[in-house]
C-alpha cells in the first residue's frame, strides 16, 4: 500500500520545475473518475445481462425506482417518510448523546474520580457491537421509538464522552495559568477557557458518534421498525425487489455523506481555529 | 516595602533519583517601577522563581509575599506574559484583551475603550477584529502583553516573552516593553536567557547558575532609562560601558562554568 504510494507520488513531489503541486485536486479528481468507471461496469454489467436483474438492477431500473418510490411508496411509506423516520431517530439520539456526553466528558476530564467511574462502565460496553446488546434493549423496552432511539444513543455517546475528556485533558498548561492570571474564578475556568478549548475535541467527537450512530440505526431498522430506510431494504429484500434494496442502500450512502459533510461545515463555522491556533 | 519578594525561597521536586533542588534559598525584592530582569541558563531555576511569583507553584521552604501579603495562588494583580503567548484563539485580538475585564464584570463600552487604548499602546491599533492565526509572532506577544495589561496588574510577568522571536523582531520588542513599562510604570520581572537584551532591559539584572539554582549576582543598571530618555538603542547597544558590562556577565559565567 505504503509502497505504491510512493512510487505514484515521488515523481511529483520531486519535480524540478513548476509551481509546487497541490495534492487536493488531483486526488478529487481521481475519486471521480472511480466512481464513474464503476457506475459504468454496473451500467455495462446489467445492460449485457452479464448478471441477472434479480441479482444487479441496472442503474436506470434503480433511478426509476427512486421516483417512484418518492411518489407512490414502498411498504405503507414514501421516500420521503422513511428518509424523516430515520432522520429524527438520529436527531433525537444525537441531540441526547451531545447533551449527556460533552458534560459527562467535561466531568472526566476535570476529575479524576470521575473518569475512574465513567471510564469502566463506557470501556465496558463500547467495544460490544450494538446488535449484540439490541435483543437485550428489545425485552426491556419494546420495539418502540424508544428502545431504537436509546441503541442509537449508546453508540454515539461514547465517543461524544472520550473525545470531550480527552480534549480537556490535552488543555495546554499555559492557557490554564494564563486565565487564572487574569483573575478566572474555578468556574470561570470551565466557562471560558475549557469548553471553548475543547470545542474542536467535541465536535470531533460528534463526527464519530454521528456515523456509528448511523450505522447503528440502519441495523436496528433492519430487525425491529416498522418505517424507515433500513425496514425499507428489509421488507424489500423480503420480496425480492433487488431495485428497491439497492436504491435504500445508496440512499443511506449518500445521506452519511451528506451528514459527514453537514458536519465539517459546522467545525469550520465553530471552530476556524482548528490546526491554525 | 517591595512589590514582590521572596523570602530565602526553596523549591525542590521529588524524581526518580531522589530530590530536584530547582531553587536553593533565593532572596529577591521587586521594588516599584522597577525592571528587574533574571538571567541564566536553563536550569537555573529562573522559570521555577517566575511561577513562585505567578502563583502557579508554591515554594517548598521561604514565603513570597505580594505587598507585604503571602501569595496564595494565581491572581490578577500580577499579570503574565508567557513565551508560547497562551492567547485564546477562539477570540479575536480584542476579545483576548478584553479577556480579563470580561471575567470581572466591568461594562461592555468600559473594557472595550481600555482594551483599544492598550493595543495602540503596543502598536497593534487596526487589529483589533484579526483572528489570532492572522499574526506574526511578534504580534502575538503584544497580544499577549495587551491582555496582561488590561486586568491592571501592579506587576508584570514575563517569561521569556521574546524567546520564540526572530532577531530584529526581538530588538523591535525590546524597544516597546521599555515604551510600555515607562507609559505604565508597572513593577517589572522579566526572564530570559540573552545577555544583550537583560542588559539593555533591567534596572537591576539579578544572575541566576544552576545545580542547585540560585542567585549568583545583582548588577544595577541605567541602559533602559536612557533609552527612555531619547538615547537610540544601536548607539546604546554599542556603548563601550553596554559592552564592558557584557564582557562582565560573561567572564562570570564562564569561570562559573569553568569551576
Amino acid at each position: 500500500m505504503s509502497e505504491i504510494d510512493l512510487e505514484l507520488e515521488l515523481p511529483g513531489a520531486f519535480r524540478e520545475s513548476g509551481a509546487p503541486r497541490r495534492l487536493s485536486s488531483p486526488r478529487g479528481a481521481l475519486g471521480f473518475v472511480t466512481i464513474a468507471i464503476l457506475l459504468i461496469v454496473w451500467w455495462v454489467a446489467s445492460d449485457l445481462r452479464l448478471v441477472p436483474a434479480l441479482f444487479l438492477p441496472s442503474p436506470a431500473d434503480v433511478a426509476f425506482k427512486l421516483a417512484d418510490v418518492w411518489v407512490d411508496g414502498f411498504a405503507d411509506a414514501t421516500l420521503a417518510q422513511h428518509l424523516a423516520a430515520s432522520l429524527a431517530r438520529i436527531v433525537a439520539a444525537l441531540v441526547a448523546a451531545i447533551l449527556i456526553g460533552v458534560p459527562v466528558g467535561l466531568a472526566m476530564g476535570l476529575s479524576r474520580p470521575v473518569r475512574a467511574i465513567v471510564d469502566p462502565i463506557i470501556e465496558f460496553y463500547r467495544p460490544i457491537p450494538p446488535l449484540a446488546y439490541l435483543p437485550l434493549v428489545i425485552i426491556w423496552f419494546g420495539i418502540g421509538e424508544f428502545a431504537k432511539i436509546l441503541l442509537i444513543y449508546l453508540a454515539a455517546f461514547a465517543p461524544i464522552a472520550i473525545a470531550t475528556a480527552a480534549g480537556v485533558r490535552n488543555l495546554p498548561e499555559s492557557r490554564l495559568n494564563a486565565a487564572r492570571s487574569l483573575g478566572a474564578t474555578r468556574w470561570q475556568l470551565v466557562a471560558h477557557v475549557v469548553l471553548p478549548n475543547t470545542l474542536p475535541d467535541i465536535l470531533t467527537g460528534i463526527r464519530i458518534g454521528l456515523g456509528t450512530g448511523w450505522s447503528t440505526l440502519v441495523a436496528a431498522e433492519l430487525i425491529a421498525a416498522t418505517r424507515g430506510l433500513g425496514f425499507m431494504i428489509q421488507s424489500a429484500s423480503q420480496f425480492l425487489v433487488t431495485d428497491v434494496v439497492v436504491m435504500g442502500i445508496l440512499v443511506i450512502a449518500f445521506v452519511a455523506f451528506a451528514l459527514e459533510l453537514a458536519i465539517r461545515f459546522a467545525q469550520r463555522i465553530l471552530v476556524p481555529w482548528q490546526g491554525r491556533g | 516595602m517591595p512589590i514582590l519578594s521572596a523570602e530565602n525561597v526553596s523549591v525542590t521536586y521529588p524524581s526518580a533519583r531522589g530530590a530536584v533542588i530547582a531553587l536553593h534559598g533565593v532572596s529577591l525584592a521587586i521594588e516599584r517601577d522597577e525592571f528587574v530582569v533574571a538571567l541564566g541558563p536553563s536550569g537555573c531555576g529562573k522559570t521555577t522563581l517566575l511561577n513562585l511569583f505567578a502563583g502557579f507553584l508554591a515554594p517548598t521552604r521561604g514565603r513570597i509575599l505580594f505587598d507585604g501579603t503571602p501569595v496564595a495562588g494565581p491572581g490578577a494583580e500580577r499579570g503574565v506574559v508567557f513565551q508560547d503567548d497562551a492567547l485564546f484563539p477562539w477570540l479575536d485580538v480584542i476579545g483576548n484583551v478584553e479577556f480579563g475585564p470580561r471575567l470581572k464584570g466591568i461594562p461592555a463600552s468600559e473594557r472595550r475603550d481600555r482594551a483599544r487604548a492598550l493595543l495602540e499602546l503596543v502598536g497593534l491599533a487596526g487589529f483589533e477584529r484579526h483572528p489570532l492565526w492572522e499574526l506574526s509572532g511578534g504580534m502575538r506577544q503584544r497580544a499577549g502583553l495587551a491582555r496582561a495589561l488590561a486586568a491592571n496588574p501592579a506587576a508584570l510577568l514575563m517569561d521569556e516573552p521574546l524567546g520564540a522571536l526572530d532577531a530584529m523582531t526581538r530588538e523591535r520588542m525590546q524597544e516597546l516593553l521599555l515604551d510600555v513599562w515607562g507609559r505604565t510604570g508597572k513593577s517589572v520581572f522579566l526572564i530570559t536567557h540573552g545577555i544583550e537584551e537583560a542588559l539593555f532591559l533591567a534596572t537591576r539584572l539579578v544572575l541566576m547558575s544552576p545545580r542547585p539554582g540560585r542567585i549568583a549576582q545583582a548588577y544595577e543598571l541605567d541602559f533602559g532609562r536612557r533609552y527612555l530618555a531619547g538615547e537610540p538603542s544601536r548607539a546604546i547597544k554599542s556603548d563601550r560601558a553596554f559592552i564592558a558590562m557584557r564582557e562582565q556577565i560573561l567572564d562570570s559565567v564562564f569561570l562559573r562554568e569553568a569551576a
